[in-house]
């Protein structure tokens, strides 16, 4: 088939291969191999990429909702009895620290057992997306937890006795407050300040001020701050054009993350989602970019990799997925390109929020009536 | 090919270290009950590890006994010469599973216990699993409970980023060393030596220009810089970093600094035209003073299009028109500027940057609406909507 050149693009097979990706998905939630114990301490975003991309695949049928459901809640960190660890609070990544397996509070004292932030939001994140109500996350904790973790310069730990600084945690901050419909948790004054600090000379987002700019931290700041409200606030139409300029130069058929790199197909979602939150997704080239994914795509293991003829693991796969929906592959869900979480998910979310503000204004009534 | 392999245990737990049977951990493992395995047997495990077959323990002549790796790693000096439970004559060969040093680890966590043996047996853990930021903590508390040697750390640290340069874990506690020593002294050769492996690692650049600010490591960088754009004039990072120099030190401002970075920068783009992190930069240290103030740009711009051309200088080009329009504000001679810019946007969506054709053409539309007159001479660009290609 010849592409727009005139030249004739090589026979690739550029076919979605849905069901393999399904398959490779529930692997993911029983058994990983030995050689991905780094991800030890963050199982728990291993589950919400399985999770969420079964969803935009419209496969969660095949997940096992209520053990998962109880697993999750199992990794809550939850007030002690005398509520002495409230800046600890969220969700750890796994049962790593050795904690007695609970759902239910109070807390268990442990000297070294914390909460994560990208723990926090990917379980948020994964009881939402399995339909779950959030009736038994202590949102109070999670928010003093969270309100824990967040530096002076307005960018956020990732855990309370201290970690690296980042972007991504910023946006892990900003997910929480999101879904728990609660920005208490975060000085939204000194976040906004960090991001505007960390945008660079070349008008792309760093992970702080100086630092290179970067599609995943550009992503991290641009939907942090439409998640917050801000975006047209904090960057007038002039920043936001060449911020278009910066992200839409990275497609180079796939995307890359930084000028002169080469492509990965994580960034198909990393950037491609900033694109579309700016409104400009449209004037990319699809084709180019769905045949970059599909390259990458493992059709005998399930699952995508950052290159070609690469190993696939839950993270390529998972924004290899969002990367097609971005484009509007048939058969896959719509993804929230702040939130990352399916259309469907997102609806749910939206549900329990006004369940919540229902159940609030019937409380002041009846406080009004009976006072 | 099977990629996930069904579990299978061994396990042959040893005594850890000369203690008695009430502090030894492995009773106080089996006491507290609370190891991995058991508590995730209690609930539908999501997402557990296979546990590794037993470390292929192998004798190397000269060496004794060393463990055989999972990968290769480049710089094991550390580790093994340190390892304290593989050479022991009178207690033969030993063999641990992650499950064990886990297992002994969480019971320690649990007591908080701050001895030479808890610190030994982190070596372990990070050993296996390098990204657990908890051992790395509980590591950082024994150091300074146990008020170890820190230059030793430094050393030990060392060892494990240049065998695991892209980890966030091992960097951060390299920046906690250094901030307790309050030594920077050989922070950037060592970030060099990094960077000489991988010129791009973010890691890297990061804990540099934390060094760098922290301590007023500013002599140097920018020739530093200037050795790795000899080397590849496309380093963004490197680029990035000049700018990061620059800027905290002479600053822009300065006319003469300004005109230097400008020529610098042209000259790098003779070398090398189609070079994104070049026209970047150029762009970048000019824009907010607007391109089309910078006397002589233009020609000079425009001179390289001849020989040197490239989609970057022509979307230069573009947003210097722009920056020319902006501030005529509205005043006369607004049509040439105009018209120059969108058919060179036309030139990059036709020929010079064809996968961006829709967003040139977006560009195109959105100048003519700021700055077009309505004239039907002026030449407008034709819209075509974007359709998603056919998937099965």
């Amino acid at each position: 088939m010849a592409d727009e050149d005139g030249s004739f693009v090589d026979f690739e097979q550029i076919d979605f291969l849905r069901d393999r990706h399904v398959k490779f998905f529930q692997r993911c939630l029983q058994v990983l191999p030995e050689r991905y114990s780094s991800l030890e301490t963050s199982r728990l975003t291993i589950v919400f990429f399985a999770l969420s991309g079964l969803d935009v695949l419209d496969a969660l049928d095949v997940v096992n909702k209520p053990s998962l459901t109880e697993w999750i809640y199992s990794l809550q960190v939850l007030p002690t009895d005398d509520q002495s660890n409230l800046g600890r609070c969220g969700f750890r990544g796994s049962s790593h620290i050795g904690v007695p397996y609970s759902t239910k509070g109070p807390g268990c004292p442990h000297p070294f057992d914390s909460a994560h932030v990208a723990m926090t939001y990917t379980g948020l994140a994964s009881l939402i997306i399995l339909g779950d109500d959030l009736s038994r996350v202590n949102k109070q904790a999670c928010l003093a937890g969270l309100k824990a973790l967040q530096l002076e310069d307005g960018s956020f730990y990732a855990v309370p006795e201290g970690s690296e600084n980042d972007m991504r945690f910023v946006y892990c901050a900003a997910c929480i407050c999101y879904m728990l419909n609660d920005w208490t948790g975060m000085d939204v004054k000194k976040a906004i300040d960090y991001i505007r600090r960390s945008m660079s000379y070349d008008n792309g987002i760093g992970q702080g001020a100086g630092l290179e700019s970067h599609g995943g931290s550009t992503f991290c700041a641009i939907a942090a701050l439409c998640l917050m409200g801000k975006l047209e606030e904090v960057f007038p139409k002039r920043e936001l054009d060449r911020i278009r300029r910066w992200c839409i130069m990275r497609q180079q058929n796939g995307f890359h993350g930084r000028p002169n790199k080469p492509v990965d197909t994580c960034y198909s979602f990393w950037v491609g989602a900033t694109l579309e939150l700016l409104d400009v997704f449209r004037y990319t080239n699809f084709e180019k970019n769905r045949n970059y994914i599909l390259s990458t795509q493992d059709r005998l293991v399930g699952g995508f990799a950052k290159w070609p003829d690469s190993h696939p693991d839950p993270l390529h796969a998972y924004f290899g997925i969002c990367g097609l929906s971005l484009i509007g592959e048939s058969n896959l869900r719509r993804v929230h390109p702040a939130l990352n979480i399916s259309d469907r998910a997102l609806e749910h979310m939206q549900q329990l929020h006004r369940t919540w503000r229902d159940t609030l204004h019937c409380s002041s009534a009846i406080c009004l009536k009976t006072s | 090919m099977t990629c996930f392999p069904l579990p299978e245990m061994t396990s042959k737990r040893r005594d850890w270290g000369d203690c008695s049977a009430t502090t030894d951990l492995r009773f106080i493992a089996a006491a507290t009950g609370e190891t991995c395995e058991a508590s995730s047997a209690r609930s539908a495990p999501a997402v557990r590890f296979s546990p590794p077959r037993c470390p292929d323990w192998r004798r190397s002549p000269g060496r004794g006994w060393t463990r055989g790796r999972r990968k290769e790693r480049r710089s094991r000096r550390w580790t093994a010469s340190r390892r304290w439970a593989s050479r022991s004559p009178s207690r033969g060969v030993t063999c641990f599973t992650v499950t064990d040093v886990f297992d002994y680890f969480r019971a320690l966590l649990k007591k908080d216990e701050k001895s030479e043996r808890a610190l030994a047996l982190t070596t372990e853990a990070i050993e296996l699993n390098a990204a657990n930021y908890t051992v790395w903590h509980y590591r950082r508390v024994l150091l300074q409970a146990l008020q170890k040697d820190l230059r030793e750390e430094m050393r030990y640290i060392t060892a494990i980023i240049e065998d695991q340069p892209k980890n966030y874990q091992v960097w951060h506690h390299r920046r906690m060393v250094v901030e307790w020593l309050n030594d920077p002294s050989e922070e950037l050769d060592f970030i060099a030596e990094i960077l000489s492996q991988d010129n791009k690692n973010y890691h890297a650049w990061q804990h540099r220009q934390w060094v760098i600010q922290e301590y007023k490591l500013w002599d140097g960088e920018l020739d530093y810089v200037e050795e790795l754009l000899e080397e590849d004039v496309r380093n963004n990072s490197a680029w990035n970093q000049r700018h990061f120099v620059v800027s905290h030190t002479s600053g822009y401002s300065d006319p003469s600094v300004l005109e230097q970075e400008v020529q610098y920068t042209l000259k790098q783009i003779k070398k090398a035209p189609h070079n994104e992190s070049a026209w970047n930069y150029l762009k970048g240290i000019l824009q907010d003073r607007g391109l089309s103030s910078h006397p002589g740009l233009l020609e000079q711009v425009l001179e390289l299009k001849e020989t040197h051309c490239s989609p970057y200088l022509i979307a230069f080009l573009v947003d210097l028109y722009e920056d020319m329009l902006e501030s005529m504000d509205g005043g006369q001679g607004q049509e040439e500027p105009l018209s120059k810019a969108l058919v060179l946007c036309e030139l990059l969506a036709r020929e010079t940057d064809t996968i961006r054709k829709e967003y040139w053409r977006y560009v195109a539309r959105s100048l003519q609406t700021r700055f077009g007159s309505g004239d039907p001479s002026v030449p407008t660009v034709e819209t075509e909507p974007q359709t998603t290609p056919a998937s099965d």
